[in-house]
This record gives structure tokens, C-alpha cells and sequence, in this order.
């Protein structure tokens, strides 16, 4: 209590009404009014939002638009809402990632022959390795995340070098998963992989690939 | 006409254009550069030439840009904080030693970029990856940036309130969409308002004395120079900070300079920024600018591997065309200007200061951006009136950026 005392009996403390005084006040009021104004404005400039499929209506204006990251490739963001995809460009530093479901907020214009958002915001609504989801459901819905990093929990089938298979609990499903590196577990030890999700046209199959810094495989818990 | 003189004149047509939006407030390369990108459907194959005009112009602008701050006070981003000190010394007779100071700071950072060339590419790059350890700590970074601004500050609380006010203020402003006849950002009435109006308003009152022209000795410090090299070439790297932020990270670590050695950092910083921008589109593909993002659309980018090869050795050719002709044009314009300007009464130059600025604002970005800069003109007399140091006003920028690093 004796240092809270002290700290309320600071010079600051003491000093802090006194510090607005004559045109100091003036001014104070006048950028706190101001501000509310601006915040009020704010809304009046609030962007429609828009499907994908829609925004070449909008060339010029600003929109809002939402979407699962389908590709990143440099400062360009490809994002689909499972009907259309659409360019975002988007100074990307590194945290939209394959997977996440984003919000882009900019001006509509061309891209070469295409139109995209230049985006002054994006924000990340759900990351990709938020939610594990099993090896079935994948299966099941492959549609929905290939090409896109996925999060999936199943079980140590077998193991070869730069590579092993992951099955479900039945061993109804298994699929393929490409590591460089060996992997610490053993056979029929339940799993998490975060890996990108790809298509072999060759096998006409479906595997994983560990192939970034956010990808890897660790114990279920 | 072979490929070596055409780099000549579109580098000399970027100067030029640089000259143009350097001298004009609130116009920026990176306009010219989205014309650019506009126009080149129709030129396919000059699209090498158009990028080296785009930086061309984006080196010459940060020498230009200083003429209009200091006699009219019209600041951007990266002249902001020079604004107050430019100003006073054209109100001693000094505004022609301002430019001169300007210019030579920012031709000598060019100097020290290309001197700073390879070891930058190096540790940003290949193989020590600096940046990668920078844009993770990207957050706390800006965060002892400002720390350093309010607990090196003569009163902290006061610092603190201008700075949180003017966090506020950028968190709203920067928000809404104030691009009106002219594509433009809010950030132009926000730093016009926080800094140029104010050392307009509050400048002595009186006559403009006669500017002396070449009169006065000047000296510059190397530190200064080599501060301002460091933080633009930092900042140039990091996502989502801009020119300001390095201008401000260099002010943050001196606590006193004169206004020469003030306007010395600044334009060195301020050049700086815009060399290591185009570095970093090479060594980490990472376009950091309007400018920059321009060059990345238009010409296929190789990411460099230790060798200067073509195009990037181009682009450093037209850097120093740009920086040489800049430097000339800008002491040849700062001469014309100081000569002329002390024949206008002082209370018709802000005047017709305040007109350029209104006008400027109201063209490029509308109602909105004339009620952005008049709460920043009142952020920006509390400040003054409080005795808190200007910078502490880049709060309207590193507060929205600190909110958006850690949340």
C-alpha cells in the first residue's frame, strides 16, 4: 500500500489535471472532437462486401471479400470461397499462409488480364492448423483442401526412408506423406501432420508433403 | 539507339519527374508509378525502362521533397520532422544552407548505400538471414522505438499523451479511404496537419529575412550521414513501416542536434530508404513500396545470389544518374527559391502556404482529408504547446502498427 500511495502522490499523478490549461484545452477538445467526427466518418466509407464472383462489378471501388488461401505466391494471394477464386495483392510478411480463411478490405482494379483486390488489410480469420481433423474426413472431403496446408490426426501405418503412410483408427483410409527427415514415432502411434495436401497424376493419388517451417508431425494429445 | 543510352535517358527522365513530384506536396512516385503500370500495355518492351525511370524518379524525389518543406512547410512522411527545423532556418536567413545541408546528406548516403551494398545483401540475405530474425521481432522492435522517443523525452507524460493521442488519431484516420480526384493516402493531411501547419502558425512573426546564399560554412557529421543510412536500410526491410518510421528511429537515438545536423539525418535517412527498398526487391524479392511493387509487376525479378548481374546492376547505373543530376537540380532550385523569397511578406507566405497545402489536400483527398488535417493541426499545436518533442507525433503511425504487430 505505502508504494501505491507513492505512486499516486508522484509529481505526474499530482500534475495530471493541470496539464490541460487555456489553449492546451482548446486544443484537446478540439482533436478529441475531431476524432470522434473522423470515427463516425469512418463508417460512412465502410467497403460493401462482396462474393468472388462479383467483384469485377466493383473496378475502381472498395469491397470487402472473404475466402480460403488456395495459393501464395510472393506479394499475390490467390483465395477461393469454394464457386470463384480471386487475386488479393497484399504486401504479405509471412502470416497468410495455404489454409487460412482470410478477409481482404481494398480497391478493386486490373491484374493483367484479371481483376484483384489490392488489399490495404487483411485479416486472418481462422488459421489453417487452428482445427485437427481426422484422416476420414479428409478423405471424404479432399475436394475442400487440396492444395492447401492441412492439420489431420491418424496413426503410424509404416515408415520408409523420406517417406511413411498414415492410416485412421480402421485402417479404412492411408495415405502417402513425403518427410525428409525420420520421424520419432512408431508403428500405430497416434499422430498430428500439418503438411500440403497434393495430387500425384501419375498414381492418381493423393499425398502429403512436409515441405515448410509450419509443417511437421507431433504426438496427439 | 542501343540499349545503354536509352538506361541514360529514362534515367534522366525519372530525375526529372522525381524533380516534378518532389516539389509538389502530396505528390508522390508512387502516382507516377501506378501511370506508369497504366501506360505500359502499350510499351510491352520498355518495360525495363520504365522501372528504371520509376526508381530513377523515387531516389530524386527524396532530394526535391525537402524544397517544398522548408519554405512552405508542407511536409510527407519522411520530411516531416525536418519541417520545424527547416523552417526556423529560413526564419534566421538559413534556408538555402538547409537545402544545400539536404542535398549533400542525401548524395552522400547514396555513396554510403553503395559502400554498404554488399555487406547488407549479406547479412539481410544469404547467409545470415537478419531479416528473418527482424521480421519476427518486428513488433518489439517498434515497440523500443517508441519507448526510446517517450523515456528520452524532457517530460514523459506529456510525451506519452500527445503520443497516445496521436496513435488514436492515425488508428482512425488511416482508416478511411481519402483518395478523392487522385489516388492518394490520408497519411499526406495527417502529417500535413500534425506538422506542417503548426510550424507554419507558430513561426516567429515578422518579415522573411534575406536567405544568404553561400555564405555560411557548412559541416556535416558523419554520424549523422551514417545513422540515417543505418535506419533507412533497416527499415527498408521490414513489412508495413515506412520511410517516417526510419526517419523517426534515427531521431529517436539523438537527443539534441542543431536543426542542420536534424535536417542531415533526415535526408540521409530519407534516401536511404528508398536505395535499400529496391535492394530488398532484389536480395529478398519483397517488394516494401508503391514504387517497388510497380517494378515487381513489371519486370521478371531474379533473386540475387551474390553476383550484381543485369537488370540490378542497371538499376544501381540509375541510381547514381538520378542521384547526380538530383543533387544539382535541388541546390539550383533552393538557390532560385531563397532568392525570391524573402520578397514575399511572411504572413502572405502562409498564407499562400496554407492555400497550397488546402488546395493539395482538398484535390487528392477530398472533405475527408481536410477534417484528417485539421484534427492534426490541432494534435500538432498541443504538441507545440505542451513543449513535448515533434516526433512524438509519429505515434499517428507507430501506435496503428504496434496495435497490429501484437494483436
Amino acid at each position: 500500500m505505502k508504494n501505491i500511495g507513492s505512486i499516486m502522490h508522484h509529481k505526474y499523478f499530482l500534475n495530471f489535471p493541470h496539464i490541460l490549461h487555456g489553449m492546451r484545452k482548446i486544443y484537446f477538445l478540439m482533436a478529441v472532437a475531431g476524432i470522434v467526427s473522423l470515427y463516425f466518418v469512418s463508417f460512412l466509407y465502410q467497403p460493401e462486401r462482396v462474393v468472388l464472383s462479383e467483384i469485377w462489378k466493383y473496378s475502381g471501388k472498395d469491397v470487402v471479400v472473404e475466402g480460403r488461401v488456395k495459393n501464395v505466391a510472393g506479394n499475390l494471394i490467390t483465395i477461393s470461397d469454394g464457386n470463384c477464386t480471386a487475386f488479393i495483392y497484399w504486401e504479405n510478411d509471412g502470416e497468410v499462409e495455404y489454409g487460412d480463411y482470410v478477409e481482404a478490405v481494398g480497391r478493386v482494379g486490373e491484374y493483367g488480364e484479371n481483376f484483384a483486390i489490392y488489399a490495404r488489410e487483411v485479416k486472418i480469420i481462422r488459421k489453417w492448423n487452428e482445427n485437427v481433423i481426422s484422416l476420414p474426413y479428409l478423405a471424404e472431403n479432399y475436394e475442400k483442401f487440396l492444395n492447401e496446408n492441412v492439420n489431420v490426426s491418424g496413426y503410424i501405418y509404416s515408415k520408409y526412408t523420406g517417406y511413411f503412410y498414415l492410416t485412421d483408427e480402421y485402417m479404412e483410409y492411408r495415405i502417402r506423406i513425403y518427410c525428409n527427415q525420420s520421424i520419432p514415432f512408431k508403428k500405430y502411434e497416434r499422430v498430428v501432420v500439418k503438411a500440403l495436401m497434393l495430387y500425384d497424376p501419375s498414381s492418381l493419388s493423393f499425398y502429403l508433403k512436409i515441405c515448410d517451417d509450419s509443417h511437421g508431425v507431433m504426438k496427439y494429445e | 539507339m542501343n540499349d545503354f543510352a536509352l538506361v541514360i535517358i529514362f534515367s534522366t527522365a525519372g530525375a526529372l519527374m522525381g524533380m516534378i513530384t518532389g516539389l509538389i506536396p502530396g505528390l508522390h512516385t508512387n502516382n507516377i508509378a501506378l501511370l506508369m503500370l497504366f501506360l505500359l500495355p502499350f510499351f510491352e518492351h520498355a518495360a525495363l525502362y520504365f522501372a528504371l525511370f520509376i526508381v530513377s524518379a523515387a531516389i530524386s524525389h527524396t532530394f526535391h521533397d525537402i524544397i517544398p518543406s522548408t519554405f512552405i512547410g508542407a511536409p510527407e512522411d519522411d520530411t516531416a520532422l525536418a519541417v520545424l527545423p527547416a523552417h526556423s532556418m529560413v526564419m534566421r536567413g538559413e534556408g538555402y544552407k538547409a537545402i544545400v545541408i539536404s542535398a549533400i546528406s542525401s548524395f552522400l548516403s547514396i555513396v554510403a548505400c553503395f559502400l554498404l551494398l554488399l555487406p547488407f545483401c549479406l547479412l539481410m540475405g544469404e547467409p545470415f538471414n537478419l531479416y528473418n530474425l527482424m521480421e519476427k521481432n518486428m513488433a518489439w522492435i517498434l515497440l523500443s522505438i517508441s519507448l526510446i522517443m517517450i523515456l528520452t523525452s524532457r517530460n514523459i507524460l506529456h510525451a506519452l499523451f500527445i503520443f497516445l493521442l496521436s496513435g488514436v488519431f492515425g488508428i482512425v484516420a488511416l482508416k478511411i479511404p481519402s483518395s478523392f480526384l487522385i489516388s492518394s493516402s490520408p497519411l499526406f493531411p495527417a502529417l500535413a496537419g500534425l506538422f506542417g501547419a503548426p510550424a507554419l502558425l507558430t513561426a516567429k512573426r515578422g518579415d522573411i529575412p534575406e536567405q544568404r546564399i553561400g555564405e555560411d560554412s557548412i559541416k556535416l557529421r558523419k554520424r549523422d550521414v551514417g545513422s540515417g543510412v543505418l535506419s533507412g536500410g533497416l527499415v527498408s526491410m521490414l513489412p508495413g513501416v515506412s520511410a517516417a518510421v526510419a526517419t523517426t528511429l534515427a531521431m529517436a537515438v539523438i537527443k539534441e542536434a542543431k536543426d542542420e545536423n536534424v535536417i542531415s539525418i533526415l535526408s540521409a535517412t530519407n534516401t536511404a530508404t528508398n536505395f535499400f527498398v529496391l535492394v530488398a526487391l532484389f536480395v529478398l524479392l519483397k517488394a516494401r513500396s508503391g514504387f517497388a511493387i510497380a517494378i515487381e509487376k513489371m519486370i521478371y525479378l531474379e533473386k540475387w545470389n551474390g553476383m550484381i548481374k543485369e537488370p540490378f546492376n542497371l538499376f544501381l547505373i540509375a541510381i547514381i544518374i538520378s542521384a547526380i543530376i538530383s543533387y544539382y537540380l535541388t541546390i539550383h532550385i533552393g538557390r532560385m527559391v531563397a532568392k525570391n523569397i524573402s520578397k514575399i511578406s511572411y504572413p502572405m507566405l502562409v498564407k499562400i502556404s496554407l492555400v497550397i497545402i488546402l488546395a493539395m489536400i482538398f484535390l487528392f483527398n477530398g472533405p475527408s482529408g481536410l477534417l484528417i488535417f485539421g484534427v492534426g493541426v490541432a494534435i500538432g499545436m498541443l504538441c507545440l504547446e505542451m513543449k513535448v518533442r515533434r516526433s512524438i507525433c509519429m505515434g499517428v503511425l507507430l501506435l496503428p502498427l504496434l496495435i497490429k504487430y501484437f494483436l
